[in-house]
């Protein structure tokens, strides 16, 4: 059943990418690639693949753009792709191209930290996050059945430049691998938690128009696969209050092996007190920055006493547990907040100026991948002068004012939304600028004052009214 | 890789934000504060002059203007 169902699609696939011929995405024959390593991670909820290849400029003129494509099937997406020279760390820069001529495969260009002159070599290490990879099979399981993903990639590694050598680990959640391709016993090896293809020599580029030759494990994963449909970021800042607040919105589903029966709270309490490995969620771990404090947990019913706050000079740790384990297809949405002091993130430069410097993503400890991150920063009143810089692309920003408790205009607002994370990108901050001058400042507490003063010159003005009736 | 913003939070790095008062006196500040606006209320309702506007009435304002800002942070709504 499921092997017809992985040929159906990988069929459909093929038929899509055959749709796109005639408008084939031309690369330069530049470069060669003299050794490529490619290792896929199945360990997280999300695929984490890593290219390492050595380069070679074969043309006669300098370079710098070359083009590494991701195969994603399917539903799967790039969620990020990040590059750096891997002898110096010197980081590069990695842009999708528009182009979808070659689906499923997703080009990426890259440019490279230095200009490659002709016949020198470089050692790139490109790492890319991939959602949607992964498929729970069997899809339906036992309450406390051992739940098994299972991952679908091409047999070598796709690029279109000619390979000299390449050799593609695929990284697996634990020793348990019932199932792999197993194309020839010589090139394929199994060692602990890894299953390694290749060596492969002279791999020419694939033509769009050829089906790939793709392989699959099936491995055990023990732990949920936690998906954030949709994350509500608030991040508020406070002069007056010197307190920097943030409250997380969580809409969570578990994207792994459903039940096969009705849940059965006794097989579940019985089993919990030997807490063995299990595919639900049944606590998430939330490790804050140091300092934070007055943690809440809260849901659509009201509080969850089920959570603890740790919070002292070394670390601040929230864990959370929601009101039922979270099995595969269940949802669960919820609320956490807590404060900081601001002196942490906010710095004053010169003038009316401040610099605010803030993590864009915390989330859970967990892996856990994003539908759509919503980050809203809330300055304070009469902030002016908004620049921001993002450490990821962001898809859309809106800028508005938010109006709360004793705002007459409202506080200045950017929204960022951001589709498609993973947690790999959690504690990269974003850095705010602003204006916020002494009169905007003391916008709220003029408010009161004009409020109040206008009541003792009315009561005064009335009291000298004389409403005797006749003398 | 560095941006002009991280420069410009890496230069700043002798001037953290320094608020008036901590979180820890908000609820003394505010709570003096609003007892002397009540005080100089009382006092202006006894005799409400105009001649005593300036006197009494604007340091009551300016009194329950402040205060209630802090009452507000002591409460744990960051305005």
């Amino acid at each position: 059943m499921r092997s017809s169902y992985s040929r159906v699609s990988v069929l459909a696939t093929w038929l899509l990418a055959t749709s796109h011929l005639g408008s084939a995405l031309s690369v330069p024959q530049v470069y060669k690639n003299t050794n490529l390593l490619r290792t896929i991670d199945g360990s997280k909820a999300y695929i984490k693949e890593t290219v390492a290849v050595i380069i070679e400029n074969i043309s006669n003129k300098p370079q710098t753009e070359y083009y590494l494509p991701f195969s994603l099937p399917g539903s799967a997406a790039v969620s990020y792709v990040e590059c750096k020279d891997k002898k110096a760390g010197t980081p590069c820069t990695a842009e999708p191209l528009d182009d979808t001529s070659e689906y499923p495969l997703k080009y990426y260009k890259i440019t490279l930290p230095k200009t490659l002159q002709p016949k020198d070599q470089i050692t790139l290490s490109v790492s890319a996050g991939i959602t949607g990879a992964l498929e729970p099979v069997p899809a339906i399981i036992g309450q406390s059945d051992k739940q098994f993903l299972s991952y679908t990639g091409e047999k070598y590694a796709p690029s279109p430049y000619l390979t000299e050598k390449q050799k593609t680990k695929f990284r697996a959640a634990n020793g348990e691998i019932p199932e792999y391709t197993k194309f020839d016993e010589k090139e394929v090896e199994k060692n602990g938690y890894t299953v390694s293809y290749g060596p492969y020599d002279n791999i020419k580029p694939r033509k769009s128009s050829e089906a790939p030759t793709t392989f699959t494990v099936r491995y055990e994963f023990t732990s949920p696969i936690i998906f954030m449909e949709r994350l509500e970021r608030d991040i508020e800042v406070s002069h007056w209050g010197n307190n920097l607040a943030i409250e997380e919105r969580y809409w969570m589903t578990n994207n792994g092996a459903k039940l096969k029966e009705q849940f059965s709270r006794v097989a579940w309490a019985t089993t919990s007190y030997y807490n063995p490995p299990t595919a639900a969620i049944k606590s998430l771990l939330f490790p804050l920055r140091v300092g934070s404090k007055d943690a809440y947990y809260t849901d659509e019913v009201g509080n969850v006493s089920t959570s603890r706050f740790r919070s002292d000079s070394r670390e601040a740790v929230l864990d959370i547990k929601p009101r039922f384990p979270i099995f595969g297809g269940w949802n669960y949405s919820f609320v956490v907040g807590w404060n900081n002091d601001l002196p942490a993130y906010l710095r004053k430069v010169k003038g009316d100026g401040y610099v605010l410097k803030v993590p864009l993503l915390q989330g859970p400890s967990q892996s856990t991948s994003y539908g759509q991150v919503e980050v809203r920063i809330i300055l304070p009143e009469g902030a002016t002068d908004v620049k921001y810089d993002s450490p990821v692309p962001v898809h859309k920003e809106e800028r508005f004012l938010h109006k709360t408790f004793m705002d007459t205009l409202g506080r200045t607002t950017i929204k960022l939304t951001i589709d498609n994370m993973v947690d790999d990108l959690k504690n990269k901050d974003i850095i705010v600028t602003y204006n916020y001058s002494t009169m905007a400042a003391f916008r709220k507490p003029l408010t009161v004052l004009v409020s109040v003063f206008s009541l003792y010159v009315v009561t005064t003005i009335l009291g000298r009214i004389d409403l005797s009736i006749g003398k | 890789m560095s941006t002009p913003s991280l420069e410009l939070w890496t230069a700043s790095a002798n001037t953290p934000f320094s608020p008036v008062i901590g979180k820890s006196l908000h609820g003394t500040v505010a709570f003096f504060l609003l007892a002397i606006g009540a005080v100089l209320t009382i006092i202006f309702s006894i005799n409400k002059s105009l001649a005593l506007a300036p006197v009494i009435a604007i340091p009551a304002s300016i009194a329950f203007g402040i205060g209630s800002v802090y009452a507000m942070a002591a409460g744990g709504v960051y305005v």
